[in-house]
């Protein structure tokens, strides 16, 4: 019999043989009690190595100094390399704040627009996209309102509502031009449903492969240009104030030399802000035409049980779904929306009538290359604050998880205030007194759900942030703060800001935005936000406030 | 060209993008909590003075965090860790040539403790026996063990010595039998 050489045998007990080699050893192993004895002799030698490792961790002189602190360390690396343009760490920190994800990051205005210049030394196709993009931030902040717009042709000028059930117009050559402008709209892909608006032009130029930008600041206002090589539309200009970024004109001129300007007329304040009265009622103009082209207009009910429908599916919560009513039809429209998706969507929404489902693919609504994200995306200078508090969690790793865990809760929570204050701006009061008392019953439920579920989120957030600023000076305040019964509009409205507020203070904690606020002071107005939150979230939802009234640490923890 | 106008799949984007940098700070970061003093040890044993050697494996695992921030692939990062540990080291103990190589005077400090009553003389006496085999090792042999010792395998040990795995296994074999006849006898 052949023993086991001994380097062979080494190597069998390290695993480092291969599995046939490694077969035949172990085959013979059973067998021979010579080479198992050796193997054994082996495994002590081991044995005392392992030992003697032991031994010199003992005598050797401990490290001289204490080590690094190695996440600082990180994040100084993280900084170092080109950093980004101001605009986008302070993107990069709404997002580390958690906000939902098809929902706006609401920059404050102001700070947009002095921020802009920064913008200005980039390239002008970065200028636009970033201008662009504020434009859409600034817009959505808005609450949508019915407006009516000025179109001039090179033939004839005419002026349509947006936002709300175009009213036939009695002018027949009017009805053709507008028609006619829809077919040139849809052919050069440029949404007809809202002309003049910074999303429409953004998801139009966002979905040409080769084009030139050229953006120029008027003073009083910024003026975009994008010139199209292909497609129907050669050139869009798009003219935005300067104070709020709102759109104020809009020029387009297609490859047939046809061209359209489009501006919005000025609607006198009293205008009720109705989608409902336009849509729902007659239209004064032309009393029936809605109902002639559809069998039955879409009311504010069907619009609520759409809404409804999308709930069930969560599709209210982050999905890039809109719903929109016009033209006695409900629209829901959805980009990059992923195909399982948007079937479930459609499944959902099958059996409703008079909803019109249509989903895009611009090409911009794909995922950053991970290029530029690993460039941008790391915060700037962290104030020191989170290291101390790194420091009061016991190490760097339990912040992160800490921080981790803060991030989704906030993103929920946020993904819940943005849906508690859409419903509350699809339903003024004047549109809930057309709603049927089961209406009424199921859009207050919608409403509770969310404001409920924005309630767990906040209550686990606190749960983790007490413990952990307490001993950073923060201090919860002893009672919730008082807050007055309002109807929910507007409730729904001072919930979504303060948890804004909360989840901007998050981000300052946590490091991710430049610290806007004193440290010293932080933990405290977290805390104080929380709470604040907490007593609006219950006020709403009748756990105080509201007879009978409970104790207000019942609803607490 | 940029294609940012999406603001929702940018702020998706930097969610994951925060995140998968957290992570990466996480997985630095235990490494780092976890084998620093085993990576200043193996440094020491190397030659370098207890300052050089902390601030070399400092290095190493900055070095780490970079590399993998550049998105490059570690399969196993202790590995990397010691051979970066190893190659570095040499380098520093090159610079620093003029300067007598760090050595732990074992024999003198276990000598001058009390002994034991748990471990007794003659554990003592059979530590001593070991530790002058160690040191009579060649230097490869030694930097084999001392690189098996930290968990590395035969070709991670080659890499960071700059020789086949099969050499590995011949040095560790050389090793194990000069250690075995130090042990019993």
């Amino acid at each position: 019999m052949r023993h086991v050489e001994s380097e062979q045998l080494l190597r069998y007990a390290d695993g480092e043989l291969p599995a046939r080699e490694a077969r035949e050893v172990r085959a013979h192993l059973e067998a021979c009690w010579q080479c198992r004895t050796e193997l054994e002799h082996l495994q002590e030698t081991v044995g005392e190595c392992v030992r003697y490792r032991a031994l010199l961790a003992e005598h050797l002189p401990p490290p001289p100094a204490p080590w690094m602190n190695i996440y600082r360390r990180f994040e100084q690396m993280d900084a170092r390399p080109a950093r980004p343009p101001l605009m986008v760490r302070l993107c990069a920190a709404a997002a580390g704040a958690g906000v939902a994800r098809w929902a706006p990051a609401a920059v404050a205005l102001t700070l947009v627009c002095a921020l802009v210049v920064y913008e200005w030394r980039n390239a002008p196709s970065v200028q636009a996209a970033v201008l662009l993009r504020k434009a859409v931030e600034a817009a959505e902040e808005r609450s949508p309102a019915p407006h009516r717009l000025r179109i001039r042709t090179k033939q004839r000028e005419v002026s349509r509502m947006v936002a709300a059930a175009q009213p036939a117009s009695v002018d027949p050559a009017a009805n053709e031009t507008l028609a006619n402008l829809e077919a040139l709209f849809r052919a050069a892909n440029y949404n007809w449903d809202d002309p003049l608006s910074a999303r429409s032009f953004q998801a139009w130029r966002g979905g040409l492969e080769d084009k030139r930008d050229e953006v120029a600041d008027l003073g009083d206002c910024y003026r975009i240009r994008t010139t199209a090589e292909t497609g129907e539309l050669m050139q869009a200009t798009l003219k935005l104030d300067a104070r709020d970024l709102r759109p104020i004109e809009s020029r387009l001129e297609f490859r047939n030399s046809e061209w359209v300007e489009i501006t919005e007329i000025a609607v006198a304040p009293a205008t009720p802000p109705a989608p409902v009265a336009v849509a729902a009622s007659r239209p004064p103009a032309a009393p029936g035409r809605v109902v002639e082209t559809a069998p039955r207009a879409a009311t504010l009910s069907d619009e609520l049980q759409v809404l409804a429908a999308l709930h069930q599916v969560g599709a209210d919560l982050g999905d890039p779904v809109e719903v929109t009513r016009a033209a006695g039809r409900i629209l829901v429209s959805g980009v990059g929306v992923a195909p399982e998706r948007r079937r479930r969507i459609e499944d959902a929404l099958d059996d409703l009538p008079n909803v019109v489902v249509r989903f895009s693919d611009p090409g911009d609504a794909e995922p950053l290359p991970p290029a530029y994200i690993s460039e941008r995306a790391v915060g700037g200078g962290r104030p020191a604050f989170d290291a101390r508090l790194a420091e009061q969690l016991g190490g760097r790793l339990h912040f992160e998880r800490l921080a981790a865990e803060l991030l989704d809760r906030s993103e929920a929570m946020m993904s819940r205030a943005y849906a508690l204050r859409r419903l509350a701006h699809r339903f003024p009061p004047e549109a809930e007194s057309q709603l049927a008392a089961a209406d009424l019953v199921l859009l207050r439920g919608l409403g509770r759900e969310h404001a409920v579920a924005l309630a767990e989120q906040a209550a686990a957030m606190e749960r983790l942030l007490v413990p952990a600023l307490e001993p950073l000076g923060g201090t919860l305040p002893g009672a919730l703060p008082d807050i007055a019964p309002l109807p929910w509009q507007p409730a729904a409205e001072e919930i979504f800001r303060t948890a804004r507020q909360v989840e901007t203070l998050l981000a300052s904690m946590l490091g991710a935005a430049s610290g806007q606020v004193p440290a010293a002071g932080l933990p405290s107005q977290l805390l104080a936000g929380m709470a604040e939150l907490r007593a609006r979230v219950d006020t709403y939802v009748g756990w105080r406030g509201a007879p009978p009234p409970r104790e207000a640490g019942a609803a607490r923890r | 060209m940029l294609t940012i106008e999406s603001l929702g799949g940018e702020l998706a984007g930097a969610v994951r993008q925060k995140r998968a940098v957290l992570r990466l700070h996480e997985q630095v970061g235990r490494l780092f909590e976890e084998a620093r003093e085993d990576v200043y040890r193996y440094l020491l044993t190397l030659g370098l003075q207890p300052a050089q050697a902390q601030e070399t494996a400092q290095e190493v695992f900055l070095r780490l965090y970079a590399t993998l921030r550049k998105g490059e692939e570690i399969r196993n990062a202790r590995a990397w860790v010691f051979r970066v540990a190893h190659n570095l080291g040499l380098k520093v103990r090159e610079r620093e040539g003029a300067e007598a190589p760090f050595e732990v005077d074992l024999e003198a400090r276990l000598r001058s403790q009390a002994p034991d009553p748990e471990r007794g003389l003659l554990e003592r006496e059979r530590a001593l026996r070991l530790h002058r085999a160690v040191e009579a090792l060649s230097a490869q042999q030694r930097r084999c063990l001392y690189l098996r010792l930290e968990g590395l395998r035969y070709p991670e040990i080659g890499s960071a010595l700059g020789i086949s795995p099969s050499a590995v296994g011949e040095f560790l074999r050389r090793a194990v039998a000069r250690l075995r006849k130090a042990h019993s006898e």
